[in-house]
């Protein structure tokens, strides 16, 4: 099984967890490129989901929720004991008092401080993982947006090249025709000088201002799209920051296309 | 929590999603008001996965420890909070029923023989069963074959082959009865909740 179709014809087996090992492999690997099958799994996982109502709703037994809020851990995250089972709901468990044991005499001052430095660490690099969990999470989330909107049917990808002004440099610009909607990426672009800043230009007969670019937010929409002017070419020239938006280009070319046209 | 949020929970009926972010946040009010609203559907289907009403206890207390730590991780955007609580629910129960089963050859799953009783709040009762009625009303739609498929898969967590062997029809056939049953389900429960929606207005 290797196309598209193969794959989504064993969706509705995975949504529902009964693939056999090598085949869910094989569907992962494919839902990792194709956010079509993404998308339709999520639709037929939620459609699973919904057969929870043939279950017949029975109530839990009488001391249920109390043994349940006993095992939770404590706001200092603490557990108060390990998971609840059954069998638990018997004895109160003695409460562990960190203050008790900071006043025992059995513990001494250097002890103390190694406790506290532990302590610290234990903080400082649970915050540190945190804050790089979360920039995980926002990267990911981040690339997710650039595949699904790089691989969306109406979006075109235009390669750019430098010119003489800056050899080595290109970038491709994914632009999608209907909501100008653009993602520009770039690589080895020279680092505008002191107050000036990169400038798209669609060019044909005419030369149309598509908006400035910024390295640090290569997305937006652009201003100017052609319409019924092709081929044209894409430009990029350094134009002053403080103009609202140039006219005209002002600067030399710095990246260019090829003649774009589009499918009808 | 914002003075609103913390109003609303106290006023009265929060939506699912608020709940789930008070309890991300460590708000055992909303803990507990999450586990009147679902802990009942969530132990009728542990206790049909699982065929046995102590064990179903058991993995119920597991699943609410589970949504007390990773309360933070449900997206709405991503789907309805029942759906998200219940896929947590059946993993947990079908991971314990193949602990039991490798324990020893687990009967057939019955229906628990617990009497039907009334959960605690009459409003999420009536909220749970008007969702029942839309499945019901969408499973009827869906040929007798495509339907037993999809519930051998969703509550006895068999694998295709399984689901195969149990039928005595062609893994190919199997594999579609999934896809037309469950593709089918996914538009009448679809078509089923933009006509409860207009019905509103």
């Amino acid at each position: 099984m290797t196309t598209h179709e193969g794959y989504r014809e064993a969706l509705a087996l995975h949504a529902l967890g009964s693939l056999e090992e090598a085949e869910r492999r094989e569907v992962e690997a494919h839902l990792e490129t194709c956010p079509h099958c993404l998308a339709e799994l999520a639709e037929l996982r939620e459609a699973t989901a919904n057969l929870v109502h043939l279950a017949t709703p029975l109530e839990p037994s009488a001391n249920h929720l109390q043994r349940l809020l006993d095992a939770l851990p404590s706001a200092g995250g603490e557990p108060r004991r390990a998971a609840a089972t059954r069998a638990s709901a018997m004895a109160p468990p003695t409460p562990f008092s960190l203050r008790e044991l900071l006043k025992s005499k059995r513990f001494a001052w250097s002890a103390r401080f190694a406790v506290a430095a532990v302590f610290v660490l234990l903080i400082v690099s649970q915050v540190n993982l945190l804050e790089r969990l979360d920039r995980a999470y926002l990267e990911i989330a981040r690339m997710r947006e650039i595949g699904e909107f790089v691989t969306s049917p109406g979006v075109t990808l235009v390669p750019l090249w430098g010119t003489d002004a800056a050899r080595g440099a290109h970038a491709k610009l994914a632009y999608e025709h209907a909501t100008g909607h653009y993602m520009l990426f770039s690589s080895r672009m020279p680092a505008p000088p002191a107050g000036r800043r990169y400038q798209l230009w669609v060019i044909s007969d005419r030369v149309r201002p598509a908006g400035a670019f910024s390295a640090d937010s290569p997305d937006g929409t652009l201003s100017a799209l052609p319409r019924g002017d092709e081929p044209f070419i894409f430009g990029m020239t350094l134009e002053p920051e403080n103009a609202s938006q140039s006219d005209e280009p002002t600067g030399g070319m710095v990246l260019m296309s090829a003649p774009v046209h589009h499918p009808r | 929590m914002s003075a609103a949020g913390n109003a609303k929970l106290e006023a009265g009926r929060p939506e699912d999603g608020e709940l789930l972010s008070a309890v991300a946040r460590g708000d055992r009010q909303a803990y507990r008001a999450l586990y009147q609203r679902y802990a009942p559907i969530l132990l009728g289907l542990l206790s049909r996965i699982l065929g046995d009403r102590g064990e179903a206890e058991d993995v119920l207390q597991e699943v609410f420890l589970q949504i007390w730590k990773k309360a933070g991780d449900f997206d709405e955007r991503r789907g309805r909070a029942l759906h998200w609580l219940a896929t947590i629910a059946r993993n947990r129960a079908l991971d314990r029923r193949s602990t039991i089963e490798s324990r020893r050859r687990l009967a057939p799953a019955a229906l628990p023989d617990t009497a039907y009783q009334q959960p605690l709040d009459p409003v999420d009762a009536a909220n749970v069963a008007e969702e029942a009625r839309h499945l019901h009303r969408a499973l009827a739609q869906i040929p007798e074959a495509q339907r037993q498929v999809l519930l051998l898969a969703y509550f006895d967590g068999l694998s295709q082959t399984e689901i195969a062997e149990r039928v005595g029809l062609p893994l190919g056939t199997v594999k579609s009865h999934a896809r037309i049953g469950l593709t089918r389900l996914r538009d009448f429960l679809a078509a089923s909740w933009a006509d409860r929606e207009l019905g509103r207005r």
